[in-house]
């Protein structure tokens, strides 16, 4: 017996007789010729960890790659369209044949602040010619309300009038005086107005009306 | 081919992977079984071995000689061990502390299990043990490792590992009475 396997043999038969009585051998199987094979197959491993990856991917190549893919996407359903419209002119190449003059693009581009300062091509910009749309429709709109507040009254007075009984009526109209009196003040109103009216018209257009309407002012206006 | 000519071959290029294979063969053994006692089942045995071996190829050029090489070996295979345990820890939410059943189960699932000898019931019986007693037991017990180079694997005084072997062997002669 070896010295450390007398030690220990020892050592345990002193601490427990019960355990130094046990059998030593582990009762755990392993696979047919595991041990024969082991070393080779962990080489194997420290080969494959050591070797570096065999590819190598351009540079933002993912990054890139959902936006490629889509665009291929998009290019197929066109030609896919295309062909089930006219499978014939799915076949034709789809370059356009004319011909640009050499340096056309870069040129232009060169010459493009140059247009701007001259004033050719003045450039206005969309965001302006949207703002003016959008403030030439902000006045349609608020006219539009401006004058739907206006009609309201004598639309909601009108509405009104038609679901009143005679009766009712009439007795609204006492309320707010007589009939004459309400007809002066709406003569009176129009009297006002038509005032306004007439400063707007010339001498000989006066006298024509007043002459249609069977009055006459001695063609004076009034202030 | 001695420890020392093994590794003075590693040192060569041209000669390299053959001495490896020839550490690997001649200690494979002992390191297995050093982790199959810790792990039970083979497979996560062979995995926790072929880690320790990758790490040994990768830590050989630095290997100081101030320990025996075996005792180097066995000191990657206990912590490649401990790291599998505490990974299985956390992916069985603590099942793997050695009071818990699931290392009991995993012996009772062993191919030719029975309870009725005496070997499957020291297995039974030593993996009721805490992870640092169960490995001083083991070292103890199966490889009869000295003291000395048991502190140098397991990084702890003599002493303590005197202590915790007393107490294993201990614990285990109880649950044998008792079972």
């Amino acid at each position: 017996m070896e010295p450390n396997q007398n030690i220990s043999s020892n050592e345990i038969q002193a601490l427990s007789s019960t355990v130094a009585g046990l059998p030593h051998d582990m009762p755990y199987q392993i696979p047919h010729d595991y041990f024969n094979t082991l070393a080779q197959r962990t080489m194997l491993q420290v080969r494959l960890q050591a070797t570096p990856p065999a590819y190598e991917i351009p540079q933002a190549y993912f990054e890139q790659l959902p936006n490629n893919v889509l665009q291929q996407l998009r290019k197929a359903a066109v030609k896919e369209e295309l062909a089930s419209i006219s499978p014939y002119l799915a076949q034709l190449p789809n370059t356009t044949p004319l011909q640009v003059p050499t340096n056309y693009f870069e040129q232009l581009q060169a010459k493009a602040p140059e247009l701007n300062r001259a004033g050719q091509g003045k450039l206005i910009t969309m965001q302006r010619i949207r703002t003016l749309y959008m403030a030439a429709a902000a006045a349609v709109v608020a006219s539009l309300v401006t004058i739907g507040l206006q009609l309201q009254p004598m639309y909601g007075h009108q509405q009104t009038a038609n679901t009143l009984s005679d009766n009712e009526i009439v007795q609204f109209l006492d309320a707010q005086g007589s009939v004459a009196n309400i007809a002066a003040s709406a003569v009176d109103e129009y009297s006002s107005s038509d005032d306004n009216f007439f400063e707007l018209l010339t001498d000989e257009e006066l006298e024509q009306y007043l002459t249609v309407n069977g009055t006459s002012t001695g063609g004076s206006k009034k202030s | 081919m001695t420890d020392k000519e093994l590794l003075q071959a590693f040192a060569q290029p041209h000669s390299r992977e053959k001495a490896f294979t020839a550490i690997m063969q001649k200690y494979q053994e002992k390191m297995y079984w050093h982790i199959r006692r810790m792990v039970v089942n083979h497979d996560d045995a062979n995995d926790v071995l072929q880690n320790a071996f990758i790490k040994a190829w990768r830590g050989l050029d630095n290997f100081r000689e101030d320990s025996q090489l075996y005792t180097w070996l066995y000191r990657i295979a206990t912590n490649e061990t401990l790291t599998f345990l505490e990974r299985e820890k956390k992916h069985t939410h603590g099942q793997f502390d050695g009071d818990d059943e699931s290392l009991t189960n995993r012996v009772k699932a062993q191919e030719g299990f029975d309870v009725q000898r005496l070997e499957w019931k020291l297995q039974l019986a030593i993996q009721q043990l805490p992870e640092k007693q169960r490995l001083v037991f083991n070292l103890r017990y199966y490889d009869e490792m000295p003291y000395e180079e048991m502190s140098r694997v397991l990084e702890t005084s003599e002493g303590a590992l005197k202590a915790s072997y007393h107490h294993a062997v201990k614990k285990i002669e109880s649950f044998m009475l008792q079972h």
